[in-house]
């Protein structure tokens, strides 16, 4: 396919549908984005000790994340470096060394080779090679314990690459009484027949939940997700929101930036229900004392950062992190781990915990209906006609942002949406 | 073998019907008759990992009480819940129903599932177990919690329209 026609499929206000249909671009998609820019892999508050790790693919790759015992962190391919098998088979757990299944090769945990059985059939040579161990994964990046990796030993540096959404990890922290996060309260995990564009474009359309997610509302309000939340009015009164030409979610904010990258803000101030909690509130306050308690208060405003091209995180309420595996153009797997924490009251997390289930779980009362919908527009896209998908909302009604090349707008406008194809342009037309 | 299983006895058929009920009422998606055999501090919980030791300090894939659970059937009568558009037909077969050990002071009865579902063109079949905790009120049973765990719980799941 050439640079030309993989162009011709982007426009400022619209994308082809060949982007979410064809096994061709998929197989691109692989190759120039999801190995070229970063992905996140893990939270190190999934592996605190020696020997821990945890296994998953990106780009459709087998690999390990694992703490050695200096500390560091380690990311290498999952794929024994003999004749190939995977060298580990669990999700996560502990292990002082990983030992391949086929014929007995040993690995440390942080990838290095060993021992070898009945090494005198191999040359000296041979067992002078140094790269027999497992693959390093060739550049990994680490953020206040976000571990990205990059499939590619060049491309965008890690800093510059985080930058934009640096804020959402900030601020999260700072609502952490002792600075830390913990992602290791278990996981939802769901597939749908569709192409994963479906799923880290949702993390930024504030335009769907009214329609897509009408069978929650009652009465005119969302039911309850956390605890002691009664719920908000999707419109004002006696408005249905179909009918008037201003959603309930532009209030909110969405704001593009380079790399692909997005964050949506909250619509209003009542949705951040978390800091209310008032054994919370008060660990919160002897922790920063008042003034700077007001100001982590004021910069709570952001609900999803969403990372280009595999990764959402929630930064309030139901404080998750999302991770979307692409397996083929039109299937795709969604991992999704809820946070928690360190050191805040067990009925706040519970309370995430609960609104984690009601709204990520596969048998939730919105991912259901999200899934359903990217399996339906799947199906839609292999029309002929017509042939474009629309992304046109609030195009060049932006405002200019802080960041360079940040547009802040209306929250149900497309703008997350079109920062995210500039990018895949950008990449996907680099041969 | 210090923990070498017992046998557990057999439910009586007054029990056996009443969980046999119980799964009819989901196979007819009468969720209304199915809710209202529910005690007043109902957990009805499917876990998302096997050892999972409750539903409070990690994600389940159900974890309701009652406020949860009127919802979550609120919405199954809601025309545009679309992952039920077309709604799902389910048949449930509950089988090896039979006591806990304890049941006389915890009222535990614990059973197999298999369930077959058939949506959009395609049949998929789930198996499992429950345990019911009942309750005797207004001189039936009534459930008080009922744990699904269903066998690929640990998998990555496709989308669960309708109560187990
Ligand atoms: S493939 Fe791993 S030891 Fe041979
Ligand atoms: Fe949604």
């Amino acid at each position: 396919m050439d640079i030309a026609e993989i162009a011709s499929l982007v426009g400022d206000d619209r994308v082809h549908a060949r982007c979410y249909t064809d096994p061709a671009i998929f197989e691109l998609e692989m190759e120039r984005i999801f190995r070229r820019t970063w992905n996140f892999a893990c939270h190190e508050s999934q592996i605190p000790k020696s020997g821990d790790f945890v296994t998953m693919t990106i780009a459709r790759q087998p690999i390990i994340v694992a703490r050695a015992p200096s500390g560091e962190v380690a990311a290498m391919f999952n794929r024994c470096s003999h004749r190939g098998s995977i060298v580990c088979r669990e999700e996560s757990g502990n292990a002082p060394n990983f030992t391949c299944p086929f014929h007995g090769w040993v690995f440390r945990c942080n990838g290095e080779l060993a021992g070898i059985p009945y090494r005198e059939s191999y040359s000296p040579e041979f067992l002078a090679q140094t790269n027999l161990g497992l693959a390093p994964v060739p550049r990994l990046g680490r953020y206040r314990g976000f571990v990205f990796v990059s499939l590619s030993a060049e491309g965008v540096p890690f800093e510059s690459y985080l930058a934009p959404l640096k804020v959402g990890i900030d601020n999260l922290l700072d609502r952490a009484p002792e600075g830390e996060l913990i992602a290791d309260n278990g996981l939802h995990r769901y597939a749908y027949k569709g192409n994963w564009k479906h799923q880290i474009e949702n993390g930024i359309d504030e335009y769907h939940p009214p329609f897509s997610h009408a069978s929650t509302i009652k009465d005119g309000k969302q039911m309850a997700r956390a605890y002691g939340s009664e719920g908000f009015h999707y419109t004002n009164k006696n408005e249905k929101s179909e009918d008037v030409g201003r959603s309930h979610f532009d209030h909110a904010e969405i704001h593009g930036f380079p790399y692909g990258h997005s964050y949506l803000t909250v619509a209003d101030r009542s949705r951040v229900a978390d800091l209310k909690v008032p054994s919370y509130r008060e660990l919160l306050i002897k922790k920063h004392g008042e003034k700077r308690f007001a100001e982590v208060e004021e910069e709570t405003f952001i609900t999803n950062c969403v990372f280009y091209p595999n990764f959402i995180l929630r930064v309030n309420n139901n404080i998750h992190l999302r991770v979307v595996r692409p397996i083929a153009v039109d299937r795709s797997e969604v991992w999704v781990w809820p946070l928690r924490f360190k050191g805040a009251p067990d009925d706040m997390s519970e309370g995430i915990m609960r609104y984690a289930n009601v709204h990520t779980s596969v048998a939730s009362f919105v991912q259901t209906d999200d899934l359903e919908v990217f399996e339906r527009c799947q199906e839609g896209l292999n029309a002929q006609a017509p042939e474009w998908v629309w992304l046109a909302r609030g195009l060049k009604q932006e405002k200019p942002g802080k960041h360079p090349g940040e547009l802040v707008a209306q929250g149900t406008w497309e703008t997350g949406m079109r920062a995210q194809f500039r990018y895949w342009k950008e990449m996907m037309t680099q041969a | 073998m210090e923990n070498a299983p017992k046998p557990r006895r057999l439910a009586p058929a007054e029990v056996q019907e009443f969980i046999l009920f119980e799964a009819q009422l989901l196979n007819e998606r009468a969720f209304e008759h199915w809710f209202a055999l529910m005690t007043e501090d109902i957990v009805y919980w499917m876990p998302a990992r096997e050892h999972q030791p409750n539903g409070r300090m990690e994600a389940s894939i159900i974890y309701d009480d009652r406020t949860l659970m009127r919802s979550r059937i609120d919405r199954l009568s809601h025309p545009k819940m679309w992952s039920q558009n077309p709604a799902a037909k389910m048949q449930r077969l509950v089988s090896n129903i039979t006591l806990d050990h304890d049941y006389e002071t915890n009222g535990m009865v614990h059973s197999a599932f298999a369930a077959f579902e058939f949506r959009n063109n395609e049949q998929r079949i789930f198996g499992g177990t429950y345990e019911h905790q009942l309750r005797r009120e207004e001189g039936g049973f009534k459930i008080a919690r009922k744990v699904v765990r269903l066998l690929n719980a640990e998998g990555v799941l496709w989308n669960l329209g309708i109560p187990f």
